[in-house]
């Protein structure tokens, strides 16, 4: 303790994410190829989940079309690579972030002006209607088969799992930093102050809607690099990245992880690609076990895994007077 | 066009009885107990399985009492459901009620296909025994009428019974102010397992509704839950008259829509709800919506 | 939380500072590229241990109305066999996966099989887009892979050109369109004006495409005077029926299968559908079992095997496979195999044949490569009639099955008859050809 003591406080972040980069960079020397191809998807999950906890958690908006930004980055990358023949992921990762910022920007310009329930209905038929369009331009899409995506380059080099798991590594790392700045720095307890009360918010002379909005496309932009990286790692993209029910998975994502924790959705992305993983490998009967453990989760976690684990330590060992119940 | 213009009215107005049957459960449910219940379709596809048993019989009195018996058990199921579950999540936040109603439906579904296996089980005695009548010139199946008359009365009886009933009072009061009617001396757990097994009832029903005149299947859950939740948003959120006429709209829309725009008919549903929101961002009959 | 400009800099510093170091590590620390180099060598011998396989199915959610029959004969087969002594002596074991359908579990669950569990082969029958996402992946990986259904004709004409480790063992779109198309043309010659009731998906629009250019080319004077397209497992038809009954056509192509195809006719029946209009569906012949006595008579089907065909009495593999699959399971499918349990049946034999012919030739347990030479060209015979997979793109074709339906009270469902087999060879375009340029020049010889 007295070693940790003596570290300043500002060298915690980038210490604690320099650990987390050296263990994700020689994860690849324990673990089988398979485990590297699994990590690569909880990690992409990861870097979706928490573009998605801008919106929800910390803006207090609930998305229901978040699948349609995954879809546009996958889109872009697959698309550009098997129908135009661009191989050099620097550009694809550029162009799916520039299609993802331009479409979020638009669509969130529409949907920050409905509140609650209608925010989130808005942002379902938004996210449908990309459904429908990958799935009737079928000779653009493919349609409901979708398109086989060859492996792309990174200056030069086959971009193959191993690459691949490098790449997200690294940029879910500096996603991770990016998002912990941005939630720690005048701009993200904006938008929490909106979480809070946006009636009080717009009353002390914050721009709500304006802020809604930049939250919406910084979410938008995360989930299109999420995207980006999830077409090459399954080499293929259909429709159903973009349907509601794909929507409906990073919300549960987040919420297994808990919201109000900055790193709740991060685990529970984690958590939910490995049990989903496992489950399905091991019981024909997935579907059952899955919705149970989903529900024993939503029943008694109530704040989700980390959500609730930190309540319960911070309960029980930091808390000065005793909590009669 | 012409000629047949009744007969899409009448197949309009038959896709809407069982989406209305559908969605009034999902509004009742939701209105009330506060909880947006994606179990639901799984619920619906029960009493779909559930009527099957029954009707694969031939025995007509039996098959009559399924209309009675398959709702009462779906119901039951629902009450059982909510006292044994949901009742744990009520001050949750809503966010948590939907993942665990999401958990639920998995399983429902799942469940199913335990039971029923992976074929379409197809039961259509009393399709086939009802027979068809002539209107107009064009034959039609008196079985799709039965099922609108049916969803009618049902739809008659749920506005008798909130409107001019005791319970029905209590029942909309609990909706509109919990606090207050619980002030007032109101049991509002009782209220709400109450709700769950009159929403749950209502989705059985349309189930054994449906089944003679398709098949019951795995993966109908899916599509009406979606569909029965697009009709309560266009009719505004916890309104069943809001729920009868956006499904009598999205019922005819559709119709015509095939006969019009064949090609597009995934995007119905979700052109009319857009359309809907942007005119009437609270629904056609919906009321200011507050979280519970 | 006040922060200067300095301390931002800073901090980022340590980060960035902290990616250099964990990079570098992460370079040096990799372990060595691997070159494999061909070394001579004594062919390895037949190992003790069972043979793995792996197998990607559907077992839930609506298509599992099709794979969990074809996984049922799979494994009757596996039994078979292993009771006659396994492959060259080894048991042979399936580790069994259901995809739900969806193509990131096939894709997840290929690697998981091959990497994590070390299976040898894998059987997938799965959907046409879990067939595009996992070809691909076979192919990078070295690995067999057979699939049995996937029949999209775009997996070996735009995805997978030339294939080497995928090989696909059931008939597919292009046969069950042409195949329905000829015998229509010897049923109904005088037809002219079409509707379509299609599932509106890939298949559904690929199958109609084919379709329409097959009855192209044999009634040159068609038209299409309708076309509906409900989304797959749409519970309610009668609008898209009453748009056909009022274009008045000669002919309604039943573009559906499963419970929808079921649903359809149904709806049809109540709505008068087939009392002036004739019914054609490619691929319904077996789809129709679930909906027993409800499907008129004289509907014209296709499919890509019938449990009737070869008749019994004079192809005893048929008779075999069906009584055995019908004792075992009667409440399975109507009790009789379709078309994917035929698939299972080809696909591990083919396996068994291939692995045997390759011992033959190599004296040793094969490789991978082995095995994909051996099943190149190879022929074996089974349920459906001798089936042989062209070497040059990897198909295997077998009779192409057409039939009207029939209520026979024996079976207490409508089964094709009478029957009809076409071979194969005319009914698919040559390997390399894509079958758009392919079907311009179709179809003379039947005029």
């Amino acid at each position: 303790m007295h070693i940790l003591r003596s570290i300043p406080k500002e060298y915690y972040i980038p210490i604690s994410l320099g650990l987390l980069f050296l263990f994700l960079i020689s994860f690849p020397l324990i673990a089988s190829r398979y485990l590297i191809f699994l990590l690569s998807l909880a990690l992409i999950y990861a870097i979706w989940a928490l573009g998605y906890n801008f919106l929800f958690g910390y803006t207090g908006l609930l998305s229901f079309g978040h699948a349609a930004y995954l879809g546009v980055g996958a889109y872009t990358v697959g698309l550009l690579i098997a129908r135009v023949g661009i191989k050099s992921f620097e550009i694809l990762f550029l162009a799916a972030v520039l299609t993802s910022l331009g479409i979020s920007a638009l669509i969130g310009y529409l949907c920050v002006k409905y509140t609650e329930v209608y925010f989130a209905l808005l942002t379902l038929a938004f996210g449908e209607f990309f459904y429908a369009l990958a799935f009737k331009l079928y000779d653009i899409t493919g349609g409901s088969d979708g398109v086989s995506v060859p492996y792309p380059y990174l200056f030069g080099y086959l971009m193959d799992t191993k690459l691949l798991y490098y790449v997200v590594a690294v940029l879910f790392v500096i996603l991770l930093y990016f998002a912990w700045k941005v939630v720690n720095s005048p701009f993200g307890k904006t938008l929490q102050a909106i979480r809070e009360d946006p009636v009080k918010a717009e009353f002390v002379g914050i721009h709500v809607k304006r802020y809604q909005w930049y939250s919406f496309i910084l979410s938008g932009v995360y989930s299109g690099i999420a995207g980006a990286l999830y077409a090459p790692l399954f080499a293929h993209i259909y429709p159903d990245l973009f349907h509601w029910t794909t929507s409906g998975e990073v919300l549960f994502v987040t919420l297994i992880g808990g919201h109000r924790m900055f790193l709740g959705p991060v685990l529970g992305a984690i958590i939910y690609a490995f049990l989903r993983s496992y489950i399905t490998a091991y019981t024909i009967y997935w579907p059952f076990v899955l919705g149970l453990s989903v529900a024993v989760i939503a029943l008694i976690f109530p704040n989700g895994i980390i959500g609730s684990a930190y309540s319960f330590i911070k309960e029980r060992y930091f808390s000065k007077t005793v909590v009669s119940k | 066009m012409l000629s047949t213009l009744p007969l899409f009215i009448l197949n309009g107005l038959f896709y809407a009885a069982t989406l209305f049957l559908i969605a009034s459960g999902l509004t009742i449910i939701f209105s009330v107990a506060g909880i947006l219940n994606l179990a639901h379709g799984a619920i619906f596809m029960l009493g779909a399985y559930l009527a099957t048993l029954t009707m694969l019989t031939g025995d007509i009195r039996l098959i009559i009492i399924t209309f009675i018996i398959v709702p009462f058990i779906i119901g039951l199921i629902g009450l059982g459901i909510e006292r044994g579950l949901i009742k744990w999540v009520y001050d949750r936040e809503s966010e948590y009620q939907l993942l665990l109603t999401y958990g639920l439906s998995l399983v429902l579904a799942d469940l199913v296909r335990m039971m029923f296996g992976p074929q379409p089980i197809s039961a259509s005695f009393l399709l086939r025994e009802s027979g068809v009548i002539d209107i107009l010139g064009v034959t039609y199946p008196v079985y799709n009428l039965i099922v609108i008359v049916v969803a009618l009365f049902v739809g008659l009886l749920l506005w008798l019974f909130l409107d001019r009933t005791r319970l029905g009072w209590i029942v909309r009061a609990c909706s509109f102010d919990r606090e207050m009617s619980s002030a007032l001396g109101v049991n509002v757990g009782l209220i709400y397992a109450f709700t769950f097994f009159l929403g749950s009832a209502l989705g059985g029903l349309a189930g054994a509704l449906i089944v003679p005149s398709t098949v019951a299947m795995l993966g109908m859950d899916v599509n009406a839950l979606i569909e029965s939740f697009i009709v309560i948003v266009i009719g505004g959120l916890g309104s069943i008259r809001g729920a009868f006429i956006g499904s009598i709209i999205v019922g005819l829309v559709r119709s015509f829509g095939i006969y019009f725009f064949p090609r597009y008919e995934l995007a119905f549903i979700y052109i009319i709800m857009a359309v809907v929101l942007l005119i009437r961002p609270r629904g056609l009959f919906g009321r200011e919506y507050r979280r519970v | 939380m006040a922060e200067t400009r300095r301390d931002f800099l800073k901090v980022t510093g340590a980060g960035i500072v902290g990616l250099a170091v964990g990079a570098a590590a992460g370079y040096y620390l990799a372990p060595p590229k691997i070159v494999e180099k061909p070394v001579p060598q004594k062919p390895p011998e037949v190992p003790k241990e069972p043979l793995k396989i792996g197998v990607i199915t559907i077992l839930s959610g609506p298509g599992a109305l099709l794979f969990d029959p074809g996984l049922k004969a799979l494994q009757m087969e596996v039994e078979k066999i292993n009771a006659n002594g396994g492959i060259l002596g080894r048991k042979i074991e399936l580790s069994i996966k259901d995809s739900g359908g969806k193509p990131e579990n096939s894709v997840d669950f290929f690697r998981r099989l091959v990497e994590e569990e070390g299976v040898e082969f894998v059987i997938s029958g799965s959907t046409s887009a879990e067939a595009i996402a996992l070809a691909p992946v076979a192919e990078q990986k070295k690995q067999v892979l057979i699939i049995e259904e996937g029949t999209v004709a775009k997996l070996f004409e735009e995805v997978d050109t030339n294939p080497k480790y995928v090989f696909r063992i059931n008939n597919y779109d292009i046969l069950d369109s042409t195949s329905l198309a000829i015998a229509m043309k010897k049923i109904w010659p005088d037809v002219k004006k079409f509707a379509v009731i299609g599932a509106d998906y890939a298949w559904g629009h690929d199958t109609w495409d084919i379709l329409k250019g097959a009855i192209e080319k044999l009634y040159p004077d068609m038209e299409v005077v309708a076309e509906t397209w409900p989304p797959l497992f749409s519970q309610d038809f009668s609008s898209h029926i009453s748009t056909v009954i009022a274009a008045k056509p000669d002919v309604v192509a039943l573009v559906l299968w499963g419970g929808d195809l079921v649903t359809c006719i149904k709806q049809g029946v109540q709505y008068g559908l087939f009392k002036d209009i004739k019914g054609i569906s490619p691929t319904g012949g077996e789809y129709v079992w679930a909906a027993g006595t409800d499907t008129p008579d004289n509907l014209l089907m296709s499919t890509r095997y019938y449990f009737t065909y070869p008749p019994w009495d004079k192809w005893w593999p048929n008779r075999e496979f069906n009584l055995e699959f019908h004792n075992r399971y009667p409440d399975s499918h109507g009790g009789w195999p379709g078309f994917n349990c035929n698939s299972s049946y080809y696909a591990i034999h083919f396996l068994k044949a291939a692995i045997e012919r390759a011992y033959a030739i190599y004296g040793g347990w094969p490789t991978q490569e082995q095995v994909t030479e051996a099943l190149e060209g190879l022929m074996i015979p089974g349920p459906g009639g001798y089936r042989y997979i062209r070497p040059e793109d990897h198909q295997s074709l077998g009779y192409a099955i057409t039939g009207l339906t029939k209520q026979d009270p024996r079976y207490g469902f409508a089964i094709l008859d009478p029957i009809e087999a076409v071979p194969p060879e005319e009914m698919a375009p040559p390997p390399g050809v894509k079958w758009k340029d392919w079907i311009k020049h179709w179809g003379e010889e039947y005029l």
